[in-house]
């Protein structure tokens, strides 16, 4: 007796195969939401309590020049109450303030601070100086000498990071940042905003300015990176060998030679697929909003902790055309070759592509245009989530590849040789 | 048996990437009702023109025809109606059959539980195990089930045999000739003539692959004769021996091999004017006259 028709046997089969994966992969994400959330409490109580408020808004870290020449300037901040000491940090190329803070927590000394900042230095100019200096809790200024000397007069900008630390050094966070825009022409009004347009740090959040103590913040940088990780990795193992694999063990010769066309095989197969992206974005949801709400209510963080579920949910469903288009380049490299080792290899060559040149795109202007190259560029989670922006343009860019690379994928599994 | 042909093949060509040999024009019919016999060693393009057949891969040149329609526009409605048994098995492993051959079912489109249970019984199949638990023998059989589930018109069989011990062979043809009486086209292929000879019509013999021989099998079997290998005590004339009946002959020093095919009473005539040591005779069999194919077309390339 016929209960259902071929299409919808291959969507049921293709989930049932997938199945126990697809429950672990569910699991797995599980319990790296909880943990991560688990651990808002102490993130914020160790660095976001006394210090998110000065980077919420202007810092008063201000730069003036003392003489026409030689490079003399006065350094100038603000006190915090509950800060134990200061640390600049001084550069003559723009500092990554994202690496900075995360040595926030650990048990680290001065030294391997600047040994941190020297391999921050990797990520910018060869010939970039860093010079880290520590200051008391009193202090609130120093003059710099010589700059043009240090520098050279041509030099048009030196940085410098302002960072707050309790109790040790190692506990810095950041107070606030300045910098000279050249010698002879100095800019120290709203230093944290200019700092934010620095392109490596930029990198680490995803092209927006964000405030890691804040709980958007934070689960944006801990957890949505994270996600966003999983799913890339999760889907090359699951779909880069979904066709060929069935071609190299046959399987694929017993399916077809039934009256089942390739393109009802292909659709059904897709669709399933597609089905299982809603059960993991519906979990997500769920489990964010859950581990939002344990922090409100079992943790007492009502006021920090305060995440729309619609914030929650919105940000999820554009998650979507993301996970489309990943799972689209892995069916096209699946269906391009019938070898799986070669469509494994394809597709996270095609990953891996992709996040270098996301990252080569920071590193200057002139490389810039590379990261429109790169389908991390369009999933932009902080502007998503934190300014509750839709960004239409990379969302439809994001469906419409989705869109191509399934019929791309359908037409190429159709034409070939199996 | 028909002279409907149920598969019209012409002048098939595949290259594989555009340099590997698949076939290289194949010409073959097969008739409605008969059970034929592809015969050919590993590597000849048996199972390339079985795979074209079923639209699994595309040739590059030439045509086919199943039921009278194209294989490529008419793919679903060629395999509707027929019944495949692959070479190499590709089951998902983890799976209990019963669940396999119940999507196979829903796939195929018009299965009927009592031809599930009928196929079951007669092949002796326990169908609540995991396919990984299959022994070859029974995934084989698992496979020979799948082939006929649909009740099909035409079964393609690449290989029903391969890896098999005797008795699974045994029971295999046994049933594979059981559905062939009930008016099936069988296209089986396989690499050793005596194992189809007992169940084919008709075989063709690819070689390289182009189809160097299509016959009936009581034409094969009356080229069979004999291998009648003959020790002398003494110096012989070959010319004695050439007469109607004899195929071939070899001459090895004192010994003399003969194929004999007509009638035995000129060779012993022509024996007995000579003291021999010892007499030999044998029976030709298939394979060697399959074999003997393999031998012309070498020579036929030299």
């Amino acid at each position: 007796m016929r209960i259902m028709n071929s299409a919808q046997a291959v969507f049921l089969w293709t989930f049932r195969r997938k199945w126990k994966g697809f429950s672990i992969f569910i699991a797995a994400t599980a319990v790296m939401i909880f943990a991560i959330i688990s651990f808002y409490p102490d993130f914020w109580e160790i660095g976001g309590k006394a210090i998110a408020k000065a980077l919420g808004g202007d810092i008063e870290v201000s730069l003036t020049q003392n003489s026409e020449t030689g490079g003399n300037y006065t350094l100038n901040w603000s006190q915090y109450g509950e800060t134990d000491g200061y640390v600049v940090v001084e550069s003559d190329t723009e500092i990554p303030l994202s690496l900075i803070a995360s040595v926030g927590p650990d048990e680290v000394d001065l030294r391997l601070l600047a040994t941190f900042l020297s391999s921050v230095g990797t990520l910018l100019p060869g010939d970039a100086r860093i010079s880290i200096h520590t200051f008391d809790a009193t202090t609130t200024d120093t003059t710099l000498t010589g700059l043009d000397e240090k520098y050279g007069k041509e030099k048009a900008l030196v940085y410098f990071g302002v960072l707050a630390f309790r109790g040790k050094v190692s506990n810095a966070s950041i107070h606030g940042t300045s910098q000279t825009v050249n010698t002879r022409d100095m800019v120290a009004s709203r230093p944290y905003d200019k700092f934010m347009e620095n392109p490596v740090f930029e990198a680490f959040v995803g092209g927006k300015s964000l405030d890691i103590y804040s709980i958007k913040g934070f689960l944006c940088m801990q957890l949505l990176s994270s996600l966003t990780f999983f799913i890339i990795i999760y889907f090359l193992i699951q779909y880069a060998g979904a066709f060929s694999s069935e071609v190299e063990n046959k399987s694929i010769d017993i399916i077809l030679s039934t009256p089942l066309s390739r393109r009802r095989f292909f659709i059904s197969r897709y669709l399933s697929w597609v089905a299982m992206n809603l059960i993991m974005v519906v979990s997500w949801i769920i489990f964010i909003y859950i581990g939002v709400l344990a922090l409100r209510s079992v943790l007492g963080l009502d006021e920090v902790a305060d995440v729309p579920f619609g914030d929650i949910t919105r940000t999820m469903i554009l998650l979507l055309p993301f996970m489309l288009s990943v799972q689209g380049f892995c069916m096209l490299a699946s269906v391009i070759t019938n070898n799986s080792m070669k469509a494994y290899g394809v597709s996270f060559g095609i990953y891996f592509g992709m996040h270098f040149l996301n990252i080569l795109a920071q590193l200057g202007e002139k490389l810039d245009f590379v990261k429109y190259l790169a389908i991390f560029h369009y999933w932009n989670y902080n502007a998503i989530f934190i300014d509750g922006i839709i960004p239409w343009g990379d969302t439809v860019l994001l469906t419409i590849l989705s869109i191509v690379l399934f019929i791309a994928g359908s037409a190429i599994f159709e034409g070939k040789d199996l | 048996m028909s002279e409907t042909p149920v598969i019209e093949i012409e002048g098939l060509r595949k290259f594989y990437k555009g340099k590997h040999r698949g076939v290289d024009g194949v010409d073959l019919e097969v008739y409605k009702g008969e059970m034929f016999g592809f015969l050919g060693p590993n590597g000849a393009g048996k199972t390339t023109t079985i795979r074209i057949l079923l639209d699994l891969i595309r040739a590059d040149s030439g045509s086919a025809r199943v039921f009278g329609l194209d294989i490529r526009r008419d793919s679903e409605e060629i395999r509707r109606r027929t019944g495949y048994l692959p070479g190499e098995h590709g089951f998902y492993e983890n799976v209990i059959a019963q669940e396999m051959v119940e999507y196979f079912g829903v796939l195929c489109g018009t299965v009927d539980d009592k031809i599930v249970r009928e196929l079951t019984d007669r092949l002796g199949m326990d169908l609540s195990r995991r396919i990984r638990e299959y022994s070859k023998g029974n995934k084989q059989k698992l496979g020979i089930l799948l082939a006929f589930l649909s009740d099909p018109e035409l079964a393609i069989l690449d290989e029903p045999t391969s890896g098999l011990d005797p008795l699974h062979q045994k029971e295999l043809y046994e049933f594979i000739a059981q559905e062939s009486h009930k008016g099936r086209t069988i296209f089986m292929s396989s690499h050793v003539l005596s194992e189809v000879e007992r169940v084919c019509d008709r075989v063709g013999i690819i070689r390289e692959g182009k189809i160097v021989a299509v016959e009936r099998i009581e034409t094969l079997k009356a080229r069979m004769g004999q291998i009648v290998t003959i020790d002398f005590d003494e110096e012989f004339s070959e010319d004695d021996f050439k007469m109607p009946g004899v195929s071939k002959m070899e001459v090895n020093g004192r010994t003399l091999s003969l194929h004999i095919t007509g009638n035995h009473d000129g060779i012993l005539k022509a024996l007995s004017r000579y003291k021999i040591t010892k007499f030999l005779a044998e029976e030709y069999s298939l394979d060697n006259l399959f074999l003997e194919y393999y031998y012309r077309g070498d020579e036929d390339h030299e």
